[in-house]
């Protein structure tokens, strides 16, 4: 499969600055793209579009030749956001945020290291580095054919860095999901990437 | 049963509450009869042995009237707070989940009914429903629920922003399933509190419009009618007409605050290992 983006622009309804000019960028299964650019350049912007978490005001995303939108209600297309804490809802614990995924295999939360014992918390009793597990678990369901990495590490240790990297370059090459990584750390990018993109305004 | 922690112990504090409560409705409802009971031999007693809350200037036994009141009251007061608090959370979510049309019906309604001021149209509503029990029932639960769906529709709008919310969109979860998992939890505080607040308003607005003749027929016992018989008597110095009634009425409303309070405590995961 092959994820495509074709010449996105997108400007946020209420800034009025442009965020995407002209970006074009394609991912094809079992390849891990880096993409790297300073802060404030639309690195999640990018990711949100290709995720279709919202639609750019011109271009496209295509999978596989398809416009992204015509995919089931479950979008092959995951991303895990940069905030782990912001992306589980405080008043329920960890075990539904394994449920809300597509059939979360038992492998992906040991290799991801999730204690048993963590899922019956609430995310307040979690670290940062515990909730992002979770939250990189729950986007590795069944359907997911690309995973959007942004700026998935940044608040982990290196050992912990290293466990999850080499786990999700494992499951990603066994189960042809291609993968893109967003990341300040180009010396992530160069290890974990098969080539890495630069974001230009 | 060894009580462990917080959680438990506030359980059990909730039980007997709980249990106080449904004593008095039940004794209210058995007694309902004998508390109009009249007898001219025992009128305008003062609080002693075998009348400890006094008789009245028609010779009805205080303690009892009190109790069969605070009954009816309890009842009322129940089920119009659940009836408009259910209105609120229905209307409140489909207006922030439905998309704009719906939101734009439903806040006109919501703006319609407070515009209007509450006490009118809880006479019309009431006078229309023939009065009594069931027109106070309708009139107060169909007058009451703006204010609490107008604050969870914004906690709605709020909820419908944050990340977890458009992820369970990307996973593949319908709107019904997100608004039952995902905001509900968090609209319940806001619902228990809106019920408990609504309870001493219902009581209060049943009274008021006792008072002015369109709710209950004064012969039933109900709170509101005591304390407005009793003003005329207080002149006399028969205190206990209004002293006792009034506490218990006070008493009654602070023990739903103490229940929705424990609710709260209990269903906020902030508290999960108390």
């Amino acid at each position: 499969m092959i994820l495509e983006a074709k010449t996105i622009s997108f400007r946020y309804d209420n800034g009025n600055r442009q965020i995407l000019n002209q970006v074009s960028l394609s991912v094809g299964s079992g390849e891990r793209v880096g993409l790297s650019a300073p802060s404030g350049f639309g690195k999640t912007t990018f990711c949100k579009i290709l995720a279709g978490y919202e639609r750019p005001d011109a271009g496209e995303v295509l999978l596989d030749g398809r416009p992204l939108g015509s995919y089931g209600p479950y979008c092959p297309v995951q991303m895990v956001w940069q905030h782990p804490e912001l992306s589980v809802n405080p008043r329920r614990r960890m075990k539904t945020v394994l449920a809300e995924g597509d059939h979360i295999p038992e492998r992906v939360i040991r290799g991801l290291g999730i204690e048993k014992d963590w899922e019956n918390r609430f995310p307040g009793e979690l670290s940062g580095g515990e909730l992002q597990r979770f939250c990189i678990a729950r986007a590795l369901g069944e359907r997911t054919r690309f995973l959007l990495a942004d700026e998935i590490s940044t608040m982990l240790d290196l050992i912990t860095q290293s466990q999850i990297w080499n786990f999700l370059l494992e499951e990603t090459a066994a189960r042809g999901i291609g993968l893109l990584v967003v990341s300040h750390a180009d010396g992530l990018l160069k290890q974990v990437c098969t080539r890495v993109e630069r974001l230009d305004r | 049963m060894k009580i462990r922690n917080r959680r438990q112990r506030m359980a059990v504090l909730m039980a007997v509450s709980l249990f106080l409560l449904v004593l008095v409705t039940a004794a209210g409802w058995a007694f309902g009869e004998t508390a109009s009971a009249t007898d001219f031999s025992r009128k305008n007693l003062a609080p002693c042995l075998s009348y400890p809350f006094g008789t009245d200037f028609m010779g009805r036994d205080m303690l009892l009237r009190t109790v069969a009141g605070l009954s009816s009251s309890i009842r009322l007061g129940i089920l119009t707070a659940a009836v408009s608090a259910v209105i609120a959370f229905i209307l409140g979510l489909a207006a922030a989940v439905l998309g704009k049309a719906a939101d734009g019906v439903i806040s006109g309604m919501i703006d319609l009914v407070m515009g209007i001021p509450h006490i009118l149209l809880l006479i019309l509503i009431s006078y229309a429903c023939g009065k009594g029990f069931w027109g106070v029932v309708v009139g107060i639960s169909l007058t009451h629920w703006t204010s609490l769906a107008r604050l969870i529709r914004g906690e709605v709008l709020q909820l419908k922003e944050s990340n977890y919310v458009k992820i369970a969109a990307r996973l593949g979860h319908g709107k019904l399933k997100v608004a039952f998992f995902h905001m509900t939890p968090h609209l319940l505080p806001q619902l228990v509190t809106g019920l408990v607040l609504m309870f001493p308003h219902a009581i209060l607005h049943e009274a008021s419009i006792t008072f002015l003749g369109f709710g209950l027929p004064p012969e039933e016992p109900a709170i509101g009618i005591i304390l407005s018989e009793s003003m005329k008597y207080l002149v006399m110095g028969k205190w206990w007409l209004a002293l006792f009634p009034g506490l218990l009425l006070a008493g009654v409303v602070l023990l739903f605050h103490f229940l929705g309070e424990g609710l709260l405590l209990l269903l906020d995961p902030e508290n999960a290992h108390r």
